[in-house]
């Protein structure tokens, strides 16, 4: 079971998601923060294997949350999980740390990213490949 | 090390040290021309530069390593020891010569110093250099293209002694790589291995067949010096390794050739002995010397020349003097040809100034540019010429001869050859005068020390007769070299103390002593060796000691030992005498003598034999040949036997003295020829170095002969010319149609033209007959009186007169002079001026009809004066009652000449109270300083419209007004109309709409922003859920096997349909791209955009624009160019478009064009602003202070234009 640490700001979204994961048995939602200041506390608390982070979250965003992340636990690999579509976010999210970009609407490419993050790949929702990424 | 750099050095300074390390272990001097008034600064650029402490010198310092110390203003730096002094100059301002100065003292007190010339104008260092180079330190130069100011190194390239020449940079780099190579030679040969030895003879062996100079002979160390810097220069360590790189490259040895013999030499090159020499010497001299006679000098090693031209200077000085002048002749010889050609040219850098008195470079010397030539008259008493002093035969009767510092290179047994040549040509009594570390001392017999400290000899006389010319040459000729020579050479010695040359040594001796006696002879027949046994053969006559081995041996031998010698030297083979009897003890012995020559290059079989072995071979058996003989004679009649014998014996007697006289008269007349050859010899050597000069001003003549032949040709043109004039002076005589007459003093006629005939009646044989002989067809009766008027007076006279026909003539009487200005006659001219009388009537009518056109004009000036005063009191009254204010000012001072009502009003002043005022004493709201820009504008365009100012009025009230400036000329004076309108409530108004169509946009862009954020947080976020919802639902019913009523899968679909839409939307509603700062990037994604959602090829040409815009212009700019691309896709039919942006000075075109259907304009724009609403989008565009165009036609597509001001800054 690998604890996972799930930042996400949108309440209806976030029960969804730990709904989708809670299905396999690989993975268990430990702890689901609103905002990424509350996710550094709980970083301080526990020990994660991952953690899936929104790009938009109200005062510090995604990014920057990513970055801290990367500095202070280099061993945690963080997931984007975004809304957003352009190319812009995914090169800022991997430059910041992130080890993958998620779209909200690919929930079979959640789940197979998680996968191969967690064996050491970097992983990109389909539909936004061919971008000019 | 020194650096040396003046104009344009700073920047050479910098990239040097910029490549220099702070750690190459040595100390830096930077000598530069600074302003004697101004404090440097160069210290602290310097430090700038290198990590190394950079001190400006004021006092005494001891030099430390890896310091960099610079010389202060208006002072000289010298080097003494390790310590750095400063003094100041003694030169006035302009003769200055830092650089030199340092340069020289940094040469003796460092004589493994570099010097580095960097840029500079002038020629300062050239001088100091040839110390540093002399005393065995290296001299780098920058490369003169790289330099600002090329004068400098030029100047010390021209010197021929740069060892390296090089970008300032490299200069660094070449500098560290040799001092990091230092191959640490010992500088005396005794501490050399034989390996090292012989190596340095295989090096000169090289230099001697590539340059023909043999230095073997030379002081060993100087060599050694000369080689380990070479061997530095080039990179090499080892005396191997230089060896190899010297067979490989030609141009070394030559190198290695100049670096030996550096002809370094200064005017007044030590002071003190040249003025010892003037004051000793050279009076004595020229008393000696009568009006005839010539003085005659040789300068040996005279390198470039300044040697020779001293001594010429000093004996010139002398010469001033004397009321009797004797003729100067010095010559002056080096091995150098390159020297001597400089030498012959006798010009030098200005920097010799600090080594010759203004006196003496006024008096001996022209000024050329940068240089001084020396003159004409020093040139000529001096001849140059390519002389080896130990190769070539010497001068002769010289009275004296300056060889300064050559024989500090040569080797000792040379030098006193040298000394042996000096004795030969100088005449008794002649001079010697060497340099500061050479001595004739220890040659008693030659020379009298005449001036000890200043090395100045007196030659003694010949004591007996004159010596021998030694045997020349001294060096060994190339094609001459032999293992014997190399023998003798020094460094080799050291191979005999080996085994195998101790046996050969004892088998020599054990030759000697139990081989038959034998003496080993020289080409003279001095004795060189003498085996131990020899002794008894030899006998010393009474006399002075000699060597010579005739004179030496026993006195029955003599005779046939000349003959064998003779026969031995002559043929070049062994020769034997008839034995010979000689009493040893009053023991007859038989011996027979035996001469074996010894050849010099046997390899080549020809060669002069220069030693000879005289064997004395002693034979037992001639005994029994005696007995023969004496028993052949016991046969013969004793009595008559014993007459005979007396009288043979009488006459051998008597042929041996005769022979003895002849013998003696022989050597006696052969001493003389050999005399009158070496002589010879002398004289030849003198008409060829004569001859050279010959040459040189041979080449001159025919230069002068060119010239000659030039201005011949131009005297030939000259010729044709006068010879052309002459002709053309007859046809003009000819030709001219006006009768003129030549006549003498006494009135005869000379020449004249041949319409003279038709006044005067002369025929071509009146010749010489007196005008007064002949009748005219004038009424002239004065005309004789004029004539001699004329000639008394030799002033002009001129009439005019009427002929017998009624023609008029203007008759010219006037002096003829000649070019000398001498009065030679009459020429007297005709000019026909009928025609000119007539048109002179003409002319009176004329003036009369004039006059009365003035009149007529003058009334017309009138009228048009009045109504002109009419226009100008009308203008007036305009002008005054227009209601907008407007001045007339001066426009070169502004002073108002006349103001209307209006600008009373506005500005709140009286008439007199501006009139005569300028606006600046009036204190009216302009600032002088736009005042005086706006009327250099005026001047340069006449006019100014619509211009908009802001002004404070007196009141502190703001203002903006409109105004406009007219130059004009103003009743004649240079005036300016300046009119205004007061706009500040337009100008306030334009600016809040502007602020509430700003508000509008930005409000409108707001709210745009806020829905698509509620799009896509909202209402996307919860489709998210849903969709992800959804699908663990059809997950988990597949996985149960249920089934639903609903299609999930197209749920799905529309889920993502919806997704999608509401994405595109807040990406148009809100596009992130607005979010940055640049407009053109915008452009760029929407055409992106376009491609993608309607298939419209968008091409952005955005090239070079950086323009940056005030972010309500952005948004709305870019609405208009997406609401002009959507048109394109609806209207225009094409699937092509272009957006281009141009960029002008203060806004920037935008301009959105299609190869579309296109309209008519005119017809469509009201239908238009119905449709789209585009018009409604100029209208803001305006508002916020943009521009919008509209160019169409039908079938060639549609233009739309948007100026957008940039942001004001």
């Amino acid at each position: 079971m690998l604890s996972v640490l799930l930042v996400e700001d949108h309440q209806k979204f976030a029960s969804a998601l730990i709904r989708l994961l809670g299905r396999t048995n690989d993975f268990n939602v430990t702890r689901h923060a609103a905002t990424a200041e509350l996710a550094l506390e709980h970083l301080l608390n526990q020990k994660f294997d991952l953690a899936l982070v929104d790009v938009f979250l109200p005062v510090m965003s995604g990014i920057g949350l990513v970055s801290l992340i990367h500095k202070e636990y280099p061993l945690l690999p963080c997931l984007m999980v975004s809304g957003h579509m352009l190319g812009h976010y995914v090169t800022k999210s991997l430059a910041a740390g992130a080890r993958g970009y998620v779209l909200k609407d690919d929930s079979a490419g959640i789940l197979e990213g998680i996968q191969h993050i967690m064996k050491g790949k970097i992983y990109v929702s389909k539909e936004l490949r061919y971008n000019d990424q | 090390m020194g650096i040396g750099a003046s104009a344009g050095g700073l920047k050479a300074l910098q990239s040097f040290f910029d490549a220099l390390p702070a750690d190459t272990g040595m100390a830096y001097v930077v000598i530069t021309h600074l302003h004697p008034a101004y404090e440097s600064h160069l210290p602290e650029i310097l430090q700038s530069h290198t990590r190394m402490p950079v001190t400006q010198v004021i006092r005494q310092v001891d030099v430390e390593r890896d310091h960099v110390y610079v010389i202060p203003p208006n002072r000289r730096m010298v080097m003494a020891d390790s310590k750095l002094d400063v003094a100041e100059f003694n030169e006035p301002r302009g003769h200055r010569t830092p650089i030199d100065l340092f340069f020289r003292s940094l040469a003796s007190s460092h004589p493994d110093a570099a010097a580095i010339v960097l840029s500079g104008s002038g020629t300062d260092g050239a001088v100091g250099i040839k110390a540093v180079k002399e005393s065995g330190g290296l001299l780098m130069v920058q490369h003169p293209e790289e330099a600002e100011y090329d004068s400098m190194p030029r100047a010390a390239i021209a010197t021929g002694l740069a060892d390296v020449v090089l970008p300032a940079a490299q200069l660094a780099e070449k500098l560290v790589h040799y001092t990091r190579n230092q191959p640490q030679l010992p500088h005396n040969e005794n501490e050399l291995s034989t390996e090292e030895m012989e190596t340095v003879q295989r090096i000169l062996a090289q230099v001697h067949a590539r340059t023909g100079h043999d230095f073997s002979q030379y002081k060993s160390s100087t060599i050694l010096r000369r080689i380990e810097r070479r061997m530095q220069l080039n990179g090499f360590t080892t005396l191997e390794a230089y060896l190899g790189y010297l067979r490989l490259n030609i141009p070394e040895a030559t190198a290695m050739f100049n670096d030996i013999l550096i002809g370094v030499t200064n005017f007044f090159r030590d002071v003190d002995a040249w003025q010892t020499l003037s004051e000793k010497v050279i009076p004595k001299l020229f008393e000696a010397k009568d009006i005839g006679n010539t003085i005659r000098a040789w300068t040996i090693g005279c390198a470039t020349g300044e040697e020779a031209y001293t001594l010429a200077i000093l004996f010139f000085e002398q010469a001033a003097k004397m009321d009797i002048r004797p003729k100067i002749q010095i010559f002056a010889s080096d091995l150098d040809e390159n020297s001597i050609l400089l030498a012959r040219e006798g010009l030098y850098p200005s920097a010799i100034e600090a080594d010759v008195s203004p006196e003496r470079l006024e008096r001996f010397f022209t000024r050329e540019d940068d240089h001084y030539r020396v003159t004409r008259e020093l040139r000529d008493a001096v001849l140059f010429t390519n002389h080896n002093v130990l190769r070539d035969p010497p001068f002769s009767r010289q009275d004296v001869i300056s060889c300064r510092n050559l024989l500090i290179y040569l080797q000792r047994p040379l030098q006193d050859n040298v000394f042996n040549i000096f004795h030969y040509a100088l005449r008794p009594g002649g001079y010697l005068f060497l340099g500061n570390s050479e001595s004739a001392e220890g040659l008693h017999e030659m020379f009298k020390v005449i001036d000890k400290s200043y090395r100045i000899y007196q030659a003694k006389p010949w004591t007996t007769q004159r010596p021998h010319v030694p045997s020349i040459p001294l060096t060994i000729r190339r094609t001459e070299r032999s293992g014997h020579h190399a023998s003798e050479l020094p460094y080799n010695i050291a191979q005999y103390t080996d085994e195998p040359a101790a046996l050969d040594e004892k088998h020599r001796k054990a030759i000697e002593t139990y081989g038959p006696p034998s003496i080993l002879i020289d080409e003279n027949y001095a004795i060189l060796h003498i085996s131990e046994t020899a002794g008894r053969y030899l006998f010393q006559p009474k006399g002075p000691i000699t060597s010579d081995v005739i004179k030496l041996v026993r006195p029955e031998l003599q005779l046939e030992l000349r003959t064998a010698l003779f026969q031995a030297f002559e043929k070049k083979k062994a020769a034997f005498s008839k034995p010979v009897s000689v009493q040893f003890n009053g023991h007859p012995q038989q011996v027979i003598l035996s001469v074996r020559p010894r050849m010099e290059s046997l390899e080549q079989g020809r060669g002069s034999v220069k030693q000879a072995l005289v064997i004395f071979l002693e034979d037992e058996f001639d005994e029994q040949a005696e007995h023969v003989i004496a028993a052949e004679a016991t046969e013969v009649d004793e009595r008559h036997s014993n007459t005979l014998v007396a009288r043979l014996e009488g006459e051998i007697v008597r042929l041996r003295e005769q022979l003895q006289i002849t013998i003696e008269e022989y050597e006696s007349s052969n001493e003389e020829m050999k005399a009158a050859n070496e002589e010879l010899q002398s004289i030849n050597e003198e008409y060829r170095s004569a001859t050279e000069e010959l040459e040189t001003s041979k080449e001159e003549l025919q230069s002068i002969n060119e010239e000659l032949q030039t201005v011949n040709n131009e005297m030939k043109g000259k010729l044709d010319e006068i010879s052309r004039g002459k002709d053309e002076l007859q046809n003009l005589l000819g030709a001219m149609e006006i009768p003129t007459l030549f006549l003498d003093k006494e009135l005869t006629i000379q020449r004249y033209t041949p319409s003279m005939q038709e006044l005067f009646n002369i025929r071509p044989v009146d010749h010489n007959r007196p005008i007064t002989h002949l009748t005219h067809r004038l009424l002239y009766k004065e005309f004789t009186e004029d004539a001699e008027q004329v000639i008394r007076s030799l002033m002009p006279v001129e009439r005019e007169v009427q002929a017998e026909h009624g023609q008029w003539y203007m008759v010219r009487q006037r002096p003829y002079r000649t070019a000398e200005n001498r009065i030679e006659g009459l020429v007297i001219t005709f000019v026909d001026i009928t025609k000119l009388k007539a048109a002179e009537q003409a002319q009176r009518e004329m003036a009369a009809k004039l006059e009365e056109r003035v009149r007529i004009r003058t009334r017309e000036l009138d009228d048009t004066n009045r109504r002109l005063s009419q226009a100008r009191d009308l203008f007036s009254r305009l002008f005054h009652v227009n209601p907008i204010p407007t001045s007339i000012s001066r426009l070169e001072d502004g002073t108002f000449i006349d103001v209307n009502e209006a600008y009373l009003d506005f500005c709140g002043l009286t008439r007199q109270d501006i009139i005569d005022h300028t606006s600046e004493e009036l204190k009216l709201p302009l600032d002088p300083e736009i005042r005086t820009g706006l009327v250099t504008r005026v001047q340069k365009e006449g006019v100014i419209r619509n211009l908009q100012l802001d002004i404070i009025l007196p009141t502190g009230e703001p203002k903006t007004i409109l105004t406009s400036l007219q130059n004009l000329n103003f009743g004649g004076i240079d005036a300016l109309i300046v009119a205004f309108s007061d706009i500040t409530e337009r100008v306030r108004t334009e600016r809040e709409v502007r602020t509430v169509a700003s508000n509008m946009t930005s409000a409108e862009q707001a709210e745009r922003t806020r829905i698509a954020r509620i799009l896509h947080d909202d209402l996307q976020q919860n489709i998210f859920a849903v969709k992800m919802q959804l699908s663990i639902l059809r997950d988990s019913m597949e996985k149960n096997g249920e089934t639903s009523r609903v299609d999930l899968a197209q749920l799905d679909k529309w889920l993502a349909d919806a997704i999608a839409t509401t994405r595109q939307l807040s990406v148009d509603l809100s596009p992130p791209i607005l979010q940055g700062e640049g407009l053109t990037e915008a452009v760029i994604w929407l055409g992106v955009q376009m491609k993608e959602q309607y298939d419209l090829d968008v091409s952005v040409h955005a090239n070079g624009v950086h323009a940056v815009f005030d972010e309500d212009v952005r948004l709305l700019v870019f609405q208009t160019v997406r609401e002009l691309l959507f048109n394109v896709v609806k209207h225009s039919e094409t699937t092509k478009a272009t957006v281009t942006f141009e960029q002008l000075d203060d806004e920037v075109n935008i301009t959105v064009s299609d190869g579309g259907k296109g309209f008519e304009t005119e017809k469509v724009l009201e239908n238009w602003k119905a449709r789209h609403g585009l018009l409604r989008m100029r209208d803001r565009l305006f508002l916020l202070g943009c521009n919008l165009k509209i160019q169409s036609t039908p079938n060639e597509g549609t233009r739309v234009t948007i100026e957008a001001p940039v942001k004001s800054l």
